[in-house]
């Protein structure tokens, strides 16, 4: 069997019968458009669609203890997050269990298997972000906002970013939006490899981990902080750079792909046990 | 019935899960205690050399300041917190998930009542998640009181303790410690019990174990973002695990009824939906 014909199997079965994970995506965004839209009711018009895009993966500003403001996690930037995480966890999974064990078995090829699943994950949270695209362009519209990818000037202060530390007005959004389906995609397939070795249940605790060490700490090093706009370059002067993150996460996405060959190469298929 | 339950119990604490699951706990409650005893030595050295001749609060130093329950200040005590729902569902409420979709619980169902399979499971579910989330926790207290003072926190120094007056029992905190720990390891015990069962009596309705876990997270995580977002300045309260189990509050204060009313629901929710089940045929 060729990869092409792997991820076309993928996509009947990965996309088509898991929908339902798409349109929770597409209710999430909707949802976070509509927080923005009633924090701002006055100047509804006013809003563009660079805007609603931000106000979607705003995450928080860098933490600093203070005994009087404790740490609160940015529970929707999570939310969102873990949702498309948990649309890429269970299929490839369950394939190998099933389907993918017999192709491999009968094909004698795992690494072609690998692939088309890495294409799938990938394919999967670009999908995940286009639903979301087209959810915040559809409302942006029928709200009579700018269909620009400017932001206005008080929307830094509208998602408590830090005030003290932005860099001068006009903000290019452009680079931190292109970045969050790539980021994402690596933070996926860290995920994927994890569930290859571990179980599924066991890597998305990696990836609430992960997620929550990013908000924790501002370090480059850690991939969340990539996927937030309050810690982007774009409005933090010592925020994370979009080419950056973008070289960090084709290596980290490279790495999974190389690491997730080995070890589906040397996996036993008949010790992983029942379909999830 | 208690031939049944002693297996069931058997399989939960034996299970692999069940072990990562103590494992995870237990680790993040001996780095919360390494990086707290650190802080512990600064105010023994920056502060006890002048007690004599100014007035310092010596109780800041005090093991229940640094319990993984009161501690506000190391990141590994609020990702433990966030971590419980998935820690409690992780040792065996994904079972009867597994048995039925392998089979086993048709051979079981030859041999006993449903009833009696389901109830020695959801109770096994409970405790094992129970006991996963609530060792370390009192580990926690243990391993800080081997090495830190039990001093009687002082109401002086609500800002280090983050005990405030309105907080649950916060007056047992500064006269009562020991029963105040008490009291909420026995509510960590409570909801990690009722949540495991909860996740549980969802296998009623899903067999996709993946599912069955990550689910139930996100609907808190949901909650979460409802409280955070829409419900601000209507609802003042704790509405999560990530901060009615914990012993400080700064934003929003835990409620008691509020803890009671969600363990109630909770409870209901996981009885129904496995006695919707009892009388289903497996065969």
């Amino acid at each position: 069997m060729t990869v092409m014909r792997f991820f076309i199997n993928d996509v009947r079965d990965g996309f088509a019968k898991e929908w339902w994970k798409y349109l929770l995506a597409a209710v999430m965004f909707a949802l976070l458009c509509l927080v923005l839209s009633v924090k701002s009711a006055s100047e509804l018009d006013a809003r563009t669609l660079g805007d609603y895009l931000v106000s979607t993966f705003v995450g928080m500003k860098e933490y600093a203890f203070d005994p009087n403001d404790p740490f609160q996690f940015p529970a929707a930037w999570m939310l969102l997050l873990l949702l498309i995480a948990y649309g890429t966890l269970n299929y490839p999974y369950r394939d190998m269990l099933g389907f993918g064990r017999q192709a491999m078995l009968y094909s004698g090829d795992r690494w072609r298997w690998w692939v088309a699943k890495c294409l799938w994950v990938v394919a999967s949270v670009f999908l995940f972000y286009l639903i979301g695209f087209v959810v915040v362009v559809l409302w942006t519209a029928c709200l009579g906002g700018n269909m620009t990818l400017g932001v206005s000037r008080d929307l830094p202060s509208l998602l408590l970013f830090n005030s003290h530390a932005l860099p001068p007005y006009p903000w290019s959004v452009a680079g931190f939006l292109a970045l969050l389906p790539l980021a994402t995609a690596a933070l996926c397939m860290i995920q994927l490899v994890i569930s290859l070795v571990l179980k599924p249940i066991i890597s998305f605790l990696c990836t609430v981990v992960i997620l929550f060490f990013s908000a924790f700490y501002l370090t480059p090093w850690l991939l969340g902080n990539y996927l937030m706009a309050a810690r982007s370059s774009a409005f933090l002067t010592h925020g994370m750079n979009p080419e950056l993150g973008a070289v960090f996460s084709l290596v980290l996405v490279a790495d999974m792909v190389v690491a997730g060959a080995i070890i589906v190469n040397r996996i036993d298929l008949f010790a992983k046990g029942h379909i999830e | 019935m208690k031939a049944m339950l002693r297996i069931e119990l058997g399989k939960a604490f034996r299970s692999r899960l069940f072990l990562v699951a103590l494992g995870i706990g237990c680790f993040l409650v001996v780095i919360t205690f390494v990086l707290d005893y650190q802080l512990s030595q600064q105010i023994v050295s920056g502060i006890f050399p002048y007690l004599d001749h100014k007035f310092l609060d010596p109780s800041v130093d005090s093991c229940f300041r640094f319990w993984i329950v009161t501690d506000f200040s190391q990141p590994s005590t609020y990702l433990f917190f966030m971590l419980i729902p998935l820690l409690a569902a992780l040792p065996y409420s994904w079972s009867y998930a597994l048995e039925s979709a392998s089979g086993y619980t048709r051979q079981v169902r030859t041999r006993s009542s449903q009833g009696s399979y389901l109830a020695s499971k959801m109770i096994a579910a409970a405790l094992s998640g129970a006991v996963a989330v609530t060792a370390p926790v009192v580990l926690s207290l243990v391993l800080t009181a081997c090495f830190v003072s039990a001093r009687l926190p002082d109401a002086g120094s609500v800002v280090y303790f983050g005990v405030y007056e309105q907080c649950i029992a916060s007056s047992l905190f500064y006269t009562q410690p020991w029963a105040y720990c008490l009291l909420y390891t026995l509510i960590i015990f409570a909801f990690s019990g009722i949540w495991a069962a909860v996740v549980f009596s969802l296998s009623m309705l899903t067999k996709n174990r993946v599912a069955l876990m990550v689910a139930p997270y996100l609907f808190w995580l949901g909650v979460k973002f409802l409280s955070d977002n829409v419900l601000v300045g209507i609802v003042r309260t704790e509405l999560t695990p990530f901060g009615f189990l914990r012993a400080s509050g700064y934003q929003y204060f835990p409620n008691a009824w509020v803890i009671l009313a969600i363990l109630t629901l909770c409870a209901i929710v996981a009885v129904l939906l496995a006695l919707s089940a009892r009388k289903r045929d497996v065969l």
